[in-house]
């Protein structure tokens, strides 16, 4: 009896599990598959039906959707190197000076923060200094993500770091700027790359704030199509989301590489 | 122990030990890019309507804090707050529900299996919301997956209306949600010592027992956290109300957007954005307090003050 009843529960458990995971996949999975959907409606592919990639050369070539590809990329990588920029002296910083440890915290708060709210305080802010809808209040704005992931992704490989390497740098003569050049930031190099990777799908994936500093020609890829998901449903829609979610899981399957062999290494 | 050997010295010793203006960068973005800008909302909710014809959006010339009482007493106000607190009540609710056992079971698995359901959780904070937000359309829609597999099974005669209703906002706000406190208790899980678990259970515990009393209850306090952090995405849910609720399921983050973006009432978006975050950060702030008072409470040896 009691036998049974721990299978009955081991399997109630399983199927609890799947159940959830499908909750979680199948949006994603049935994106994907609509995007390949040779109909000028919306559908799942079949043997019969076929495929196409008629979408994604439709999105490639169309001028809207090539400027907020174009512009998603350029932002993230700016987002990246903005976050980087700011990260890596922050977390060099901090790990000297104990007393200013609860900026750690501080940093983090925006991201806790409704993007509502975020957005609607960018609007307020850029609108009064003349540059909402331009490049430079985009990049801003996505910072406010991208600068507290690299932050973190920073603090914890630099933790992890031997102080002992630094020391004997510095018994070997060397400054704490060229100790920091030489010993610090080669260790760092991967999670580097992991921060600013992080950084870079956090802002290709934003959605809020761009709607609220989007405009003119400076729109990213979620705008554009943002616009065609609240009112129509179309397959190209489902190509350019794909292309969204591709270019955000092969970032981070890279990222996940590179921070693993970061790992491995401390 | 080295001593200075000139003053010059001294100050570079000094410069590379407590280099603490490296953070500066850091912090005057933060300043500049976050909190002025908050101040600044909360300067445009108390400003006067821009004279027709200006092209502006604001007034600050006038300063009138008249405009959050305004807000306050509006009946549309109060009855949105209502519906963000309820809905977000229900997300967080779920959301646990989901988060507290997924999160055992993933700590329970081994090897690859481990991986792969961390990266299930992880894919919707991985993508844009538009690729979650389209295909929740495609799987709720009256041509959608559950409705092919309902139609087909003969279990209905006509497709639902699976959007357009609460139905659809909870579920794909929890979407939206689910991966914080899911990742959160895993990490707390993770943390536990499994010496405790196998001692539990060679003094006769069954399993579930012994999970329960070593490896969730010492992570209470991460219970109460990830419910704190769902709550804090449930109450500014603006996707899923906007695109697949109505009307009446909009949340004050809805209302804000509108305002800002559709209607160009700045002023009025302010304030809402203003008296919600207030009302919010009061009311999550105090369940932080709670938070802190219990991990404290069990922080301390059983047995009481008695040494």
């Amino acid at each position: 009896m009691s036998v049974a009843l721990g299978f009955l529960r081991r399997s109630g458990f399983h199927l609890f599990a799947a159940t959830v995971v499908a909750f979680l996949v199948t949006p994603f999975v049935i994106s994907l598959l609509v995007s390949f959907f040779p109909g000028r409606s919306i559908g799942l592919p079949t043997i019969e039906t076929g495929l196409t990639l008629d979408w994604y050369g439709i999105v490639l070539t169309d001028p809207l959707y090539r400027q907020g590809l174009v512009n998603s990329a350029v932002v993230g990588v700016l987002v990246a190197a903005v976050s980087l920029t700011l990260a890596l002296p922050l977390v060099i910083g901090l790990s000297r000076t104990p007393r200013l440890r609860w900026l750690t915290g501080a940093i983090v708060i925006p991201a806790t923060v409704p993007t509502v709210i975020l957005g609607m305080q960018s609007l307020v802010a850029f609108e009064a200094l003349g540059i909402r809808g331009s490049l430079l209040s985009i990049v801003a704005a996505h910072s406010l993500w991208g600068l507290p992931l690299a932050m973190l992704v920073l603090k914890a490989a630099h933790d992890r770091l031997d102080p002992g390497l630094l020391e004997a740098a510095r018994s070997l003569g060397a400054g704490a700027a060229r100790a920091t050049w030489e010993v610090t930031l080669p260790l760092l190099g991967p999670a580097l790359v992991v921060g600013a990777i992080l950084a870079f799908v956090a802002s290709l994936n934003e959605l809020v704030m761009s709607l609220f500093l989007a405009g003119g020609n400076v729109r990213t890829l979620p705008t554009v199509v943002w616009p065609q998901v609240r009112h129509a449903v179309r397959p190209d829609v489902a190509a350019a989301s794909s292309i969204l979610l591709v270019v955000a899981l092969v970032a981070t399957g890279l990222a996940y590489l590179l921070w693993r062999g970061q790992t491995n290494r401390a | 122990m080295t001593t200075a050997s000139s003053p010059a010295a001294g100050a570079r010793r000094s410069w590379a030990g407590r280099p603490a203006w490296l953070a500066l960068p850091a912090v005057l973005f933060f300043l500049v890019v976050f909190v002025l800008p908050f101040i600044g909302v909360g300067r445009v909710a108390v400003a006067g309507d821009p004279p027709a014809g200006t092209g502006t959006f604001f007034d600050l010339s006038v300063f009138r804090p008249a405009n959050l009482l305004d807000v306050a007493g509006e009946r549309l106000f109060r009855s949105v707050m209502g519906v963000t607190v309820r809905t977000g009540i229900i997300i967080t609710g779920v959301c646990m529900a989901v988060a507290v056992p997924f999160a055992a079971y993933i700590h329970t698995r081994r090897g690859w299996v481990k991986a792969a359901l961390i990266s299930a959780v992880a894919l919707p904070k991985l993508v844009n919301l538009l690729v979650l937000l389209y295909g929740v359309l495609l799987t709720l829609g009256s041509g959608g997956v559950i409705n092919d597999v309902l139609l087909g099974l003969g279990i209905v005669d006509q497709p639902l209306r699976l959007f357009g209703n609460l139905f659809a906002v909870v579920f794909t706000e929890v979407l939206v949600v689910l991966p914080y406190p899911v990742l959160l208790l895993l990490a707390a899980f993770e943390a536990s010592d499994s010496r405790h678990f196998d001692a539990a259970r060679s003094l006769g515990a069954g399993p579930v027992r012994a999970y329960l009393e070593t490896v969730i209850r010492p992570a209470w306090p991460a219970v109460v956290g990830a419910a704190i952090i769902s709550a804090v995405w449930a109450v500014g849910a603006f996707v899923g109300p906007l695109v697949l609720g109505n009307p009446p399921y909009y949340t004050v983050a809805v209302e804000v957007y509108l305002r800002a973006l559709e209607r160009l009432q700045w002023v009025d978006a302010a304030g809402w954005a203003i008296l919600s975050v207030g009302a919010f950060g009061l009311a999550l702030g105090g369940a932080n307090l709670v938070l802190r008072a219990i991990q404290r409470r069990s922080a301390e040896p059983r047995g009481g003050a008695s040494a």
